[in-house]
């Protein structure tokens, strides 16, 4: 039977790890969530220069 | 033994847990640095012929926010060392142990080139060209080469704390002219005695970490007899934007007045030379030159918009 190669096995996270880890996805998620945001808004104020200024 | 198929397995070294909070990455971006660049491209930008639309506006400003952090964030990386050593930086998250300096190169350069395409896809070439030269000049020119090398380190890198005002310009007209020269100028020159004015008092930091300040290398009297010199052409610099009309009476009195201020705790520096008289000396004139520059650049910006909004009779 062939032996089956050594994998590397995750790092066991501590709380405090698991804390951080938590913050950094939370910043992430909002930063691209308003970059995504910022590109919809700039795209329809570049392509449309009055878009924002029509009568309602 | 070694099992034959173990050499077909990639040597991966898995990085350990990263400890950096979200908060410790924020401040690898320099954030009191990055409100600087911000005042002052923001100023560029309002002072520029033309109009660009608000958002467009905001988006270029955060562009060059976070060009500016990216600066910053290689700054560190790269000068891990040096902060270890001194105590105003030892507690950065990179010597403090939080984040270590392979994810501080990685997240610094991509947000340069992240930066750097945004500005370019929001306003126009040249201003985005413009930042990724001034990421450039900060994290190779003034970090790797001019730090280590010369006392005249932040009189040419200063440059790089300067061109924000021209970027915001140049995001507006696509170009450079007069007036953000001349805002560059004045940023330029007011460096070297803001940061002499600190070096005078953290000399023996520097002198431990081996950077080469002007207090160090030519002492103290010298360092004294520059900040004077530059002082006294920083102040008529000052009075520019009111001497070539874009300026108003308001900003004419304010440039005339501070200036007068700037030089006058210059010469307490040059004649304080001993003691604790002379530190509060240099501390005074390191705070004042902040407060100085804030204050000529939030005049230019109140009277633009006073003219935008026709209230040119108030201000």
């Amino acid at each position: 039977m062939m032996n089956e190669p050594k994998r590397p096995t995750p790092p066991v996270l501590t709380p405090e790890q698991l804390a951080q880890q938590r913050s950094r996805s939370k910043a992430l998620g909002l930063i691209l969530g308003g970059f995504a945001l910022l590109f919809f808004i700039v795209t329809i104020a570049k392509l449309g220069s009055s878009v924002f200024n029509r009568p309602l | 033994m070694a099992h034959a198929s173990d050499a077909l397995l990639p040597s991966v070294q898995i990085a350990g847990p990263s400890s950096a909070s979200a908060g410790d990455f924020f401040a690898l971006l320099k954030p009191r640095v990055m409100s600087l660049v911000v005042f002052t491209a923001l100023v560029g930008m309002m002072l520029a012929p033309g109009h660009i639309n608000p958002v467009v506006g905001f988006a270029a400003l955060l562009a060059i926010a976070v060009g500016a952090g990216a600066a910053g964030c290689l700054n560190m990386w790269y000068d891990a060392d040096i902060d270890a050593v001194m105590t105003r930086t030892a507690l950065r998250p990179i010597p403090a142990g939080r984040v270590s300096r392979d994810e501080a190169l990685a997240f610094g350069l991509t947000l340069s080139v992240g930066s750097v395409l945004f500005l370019g896809l929001m306003t126009n070439l040249f201003a985005a060209a413009f930042l990724a030269f001034t990421i450039f000049f900060y994290a190779v020119v003034y970090t790797m080469w001019l730090k280590r090398w010369t006392a005249q380190n932040i009189v040419i890198g200063g440059a790089a704390g300067a061109f924000p005002p021209m970027i915001g310009y140049a995001a507006v007209t696509g170009s450079v002219d007069i007036v953000s020269f001349i805002l560059f100028a004045i940023i330029f020159i007011w460096t070297p005695p803001h940061f002499w004015a600190l070096a005078l008092v953290k000399k023996g930091d520097y002198a431990k970490a081996g950077v080469p300040m002007l207090p160090v290398t030519a002492g103290e009297t010298a360092t004294r007899h520059q900040i004077l010199i530059y002082t006294l052409i920083l102040a008529p610099a000052g009075v520019l934007p009111a001497i070539m009309g874009f300026g108003g009476i308001a900003y004419a009195v304010l440039s005339v007045v501070s200036g007068l201020g700037m030089i006058l705790l210059a010469l307490r520096v040059h004649a304080r030379r001993e003691g604790e008289a002379a530190r509060k000396a240099a501390m005074q004139l390191f705070g004042f030159s902040i407060l100085y520059l804030f204050l000529l650049f939030a005049v230019l910006l109140v009277e633009k918009m006073a003219i935008m909004l026709n209230l040119e009779g108030i201000v």
